[in-house]
């Protein structure tokens, strides 16, 4: 017992982990493989019944659905490349700063800590065409109002600038940790050569962070791809379903339709993307770190 | 430090064994089972905020005391409830033993889910309850298909127009609007943006306008689904014109009203915006309450205004009680129905403005002492007319209402004509199909 113990140390010392990716990852996706490939609406007295692959069929021939992947992968494209911009610039500039640099980076930092139900509460209130704070500043000023979150031809932009307002301090905090490590012979080098600020910027600073800023898409990219909670707060997938994204149309089909099977299923088809997409993500980080030496 | 770490270690066990020791002894204490048949017995109950909810929680202590059982009530936003509902019944259905539910909207699907147990039995032996006293309607609402009794009711609403008396006299106007043309007249009269008045305060988004939009579809002549052969009628010429006129009607309500919930329009009109709101008038406290309201000593009361197949506003029960069939407590969850839906507390909900389903509470002067005359006679006219559902009923409610809160939202985005018929063509087909599976 004791020579099988000391033989097998390191594998048992694994134990925990693994149980804890069965129970918590493994056994959930095969259930939804599963389920996927069955008519279910919960029932407690009829079993699920095998319809095969006809729940994908069905649901990649909806018009909800492709459009629900079309308004995810648009929201995630124009908000992560905004929120990588302006996380890059504003990290370079808090990193210049000396005095006050902890407050005022505290201050930026703020808008991560918020808590999305809550925000998107205050954000739907301020919203508001009749009561909110933009449109009383825009009566204010003489201005027309705007219908915001309520006109499908604007929701896509408002959520959009909430996402940015919530997603930059991320990126802010991850880029900033690239550039404390990173090596200052660079930029002396450079000084030397009589290079500009905006050359340094480019041909260096960018550069050199590339894999940290494209770790910073990937962790800010998976949460938009699975956004919820700002989006059920503020729209609820409305007006008229302009602004649904996946995940909360397998809520919907999970748990105000009842149909398990279907919403299983736009489950995997939503995670077979997202894990696509992280997959990318990777394999370009470790391309740039390569060229990078 | 390793002997600081062992000691710290063997405290933490010895806290933790201290901890389990003192959760079986609270289980093996309490008086004997006679006197509080539940002691040690805790229940769940997922409810939504109304007069019944405020009355059990304000009287809970009395029951607790009495039964000897803990109750947990959980009060959510009624589709959050309802989600609640599905979550747990997805999980196996143990956390929760009592719940709420809308009979309408899901009664066919929780009863073919086999989620709720029959209740038959247990109001057969429940000596002095009464179950009689329940409004026909209402009992039959909660009766499944198969003849059982699944739910207890204890909410019934209808619609009805709350008015804001003062921007009425403002406006010089001498009766309230008896027809929809007077109501349309009316509240264009109202509208003035500028000044941040507006007409009418209603449910705008799709989704949730679907009930309030019910009255309006009957009022036209037309109905969502012909009940006896399961045929989806939206694209009736009746439906097309109760569309046209429910997208007219918002154009003066406040900006962005088409994607208003109930929490919107009620909003709007607690904030005195607008002249008129029409929903169910079981939200009467909250536009009352000085606390919560801007308007709460101004606002007067209309029947629904009729159309041409004359006076149609919904009245529904509800919101009705039930128990889950995988509840461990199902005796104890019983217990607790059974008093916060009897006489004694019916009374107390009417007394704090809320609006069950019991004959003998209205019955009671002193029930309806603060329920205000002109919103009582109202509310008995609506009993007496009222339709007996408010959004379609079948399997798939949730879906098919879905898929007229569409056609809603497409009349609302400016549609009309052949361009409305068309697209309303289209979902009526979807609504056909999925009725068609049932």
């Amino acid at each position: 017992m004791r020579h099988w113990l000391n033989k097998n140390t390191k594998y048992l010392f694994t134990v925990p982990t693994v149980t804890f990716v069965v129970i918590c990852m493994a056994y959930p996706l095969l259930y939804a493989a599963y389920m996927s490939l069955h008519e279910w609406r919960m029932s407690a007295v009829k079993a699920p019944e095998f319809i095969g692959l006809q729940n994908f069929i069905t649901l990649l021939q909806d018009d909800r659905v492709l459009h629900s992947i079309w308004f995810t992968f648009s929201y995630f494209f124009v908000t992560v490349a905004l929120e990588a911009v302006f996380g890059v610039l504003i990290a370079v500039m808090l990193s210049k700063i000396k005095r006050r640099q902890s407050l005022i980076r505290t201050g930026f930092i703020f808008p991560m800590v918020a808590t999305p139900i809550a925000m998107g509460y205050v954000w739907r209130m301020m919203y508001d065409p009749a009561i909110g704070l933009f449109n009383s500043a825009l009566r204010a000023m003489g201005l027309p109002v705007s219908t915001f979150l309520t006109n499908k031809d604007t929701v896509f932009s408002a959520l959009a600038v909430m996402e940015v307002w919530h997603g930059t301090p991320l990126i802010i905090l991850i880029v900033l940790a690239g550039l404390a490590g990173m090596n200052s012979d660079y930029y002396e080098s450079a000084k030397v050569d009589g290079a500009n600020g905006v050359q340094v910027f480019f041909r260096i600073t960018l550069p050199l962070l590339m894999p940290t800023i494209t770790m910073g898409i990937m962790l800010r990219g998976i949460d938009v791809l699975k956004l919820y909670d700002l989006i059920f707060a503020t729209t609820a997938g409305g007006p008229n379903q302009a602004s649904e994204n996946l995940n909360l149309l397998v809520y919907t089909y999970a748990f105000d339709y009842l149909d398990m099977g279907k919403a299983c299923a736009l489950m995997l088809i939503f995670f077979t993307i997202v894990l696509v997409f992280a997959g990318i993500c990777i394999i370009c980080r470790r391309k740039l770190e390569r060229r990078l030496g | 430090m390793k002997k600081t770490g062992s000691l710290i270690m063997a405290l933490g066990l010895a806290l933790s064994l201290c901890a389990c020791a003192g959760g079986e002894k609270d289980e093996q204490t309490g008086d004997a089972a006679g006197d509080k048949p539940y002691e040690g017995t805790s229940i769940t109950v997922v409810t939504c905020n109304n007069a019944a909810t405020r009355m059990a929680v304000e009287h809970l202590d009395e029951f607790e005391e009495e039964t000897g059982m803990e109750v947990n009530i959980e009060i959510y936003e009624p589709d959050d409830a309802i989600q609640k509902v599905a979550v747990n019944a997805a999980a196996g259905g143990a956390g929760v033993d009592v719940f709420c539910y809308r009979p309408i909207q899901e009664s066919l699907s929780y009863e073919e889910n086999g989620w709720f147990i029959p209740l038959d039995d247990y109001i057969a032996d429940s000596e002095g309850y009464d179950y009689e006293d329940f409004f026909a309607s209402a009992r039959e609402a909660t009766t499944g298909e198969d003849g059982h009794i699944y739910g207890i009711p204890y909410l019934v609403e209808g619609e009805i127009i709350f008015v804001n008396t003062e921007i009425f006299e403002s406006l010089g106007l001498e009766e309230y609007p008896e027809t929809l043309e007077e109501l349309l007249e009316a509240c264009e009269k109202a509208y003035d943006p500028a000044n941040n008045q507006y007409g009418i305060a209603l449910r705008g988004e799709g989704n949730q306008a679907v009930t309030q939009f019910s009255g309006f579809l009957y009022a036209f002549g037309g109905d969502f689904m012909d009940y006896d052969n399961m045929t989806a009628t939206m694209n009736t010429p009746e439906a097309l014109a109760a569309l046209e006129y429910y997208a007219e009607l918002l154009k003066f309500g406040p900006e962005g009203i088409t994607s208003a919930n109930l929490t919107d329009s009620q909003t709007y009109f607690k904030q005195g915006l607008t002249l008129f709101r029409i929903d169910a008038y079981s939200q009467n406290p909250i536009t009352v309450d000085p606390e919560q309201s801007l308007v709460w000593d101004k606002v007067d009361y209309a029947m629904f205004p009729a159309g041409d197949n004359g006076v149609t506003p919904y009245n529904i029960t509800a919101w009705a009680w039930a128990i889950s069939s995988n509840s461990e407590h199902q005796d104890a969850a019983w217990e607790f129905i059974e008093w916060a839906s009897g006489k004694e507390q019916d009374v107390l909900a009417a007394l704090d403005g809320g609006f069950g389903a019991r004959t003998s509470t209205w019955e009671d002067e002193e029930a309806m002492e603060n329920i205000p005359e002109n919103l009582a006679e109202v509310v008995r006219q609506t009993g007496e007319v009222g339709y007996d559902l408010d959004r379609p009923l079948c399997f798939n409610a949730a879906e098919v209402r879905a898929i007229v809160g569409e056609m809603i939202d497409a009349a609302n985005s400016g549609m009309r004509g052949d361009e409305l018929k068309e697209f309303v063509e289209t979902k009526n087909a979807e609504m056909q199909a999925l009725l068609d599976t049932e």
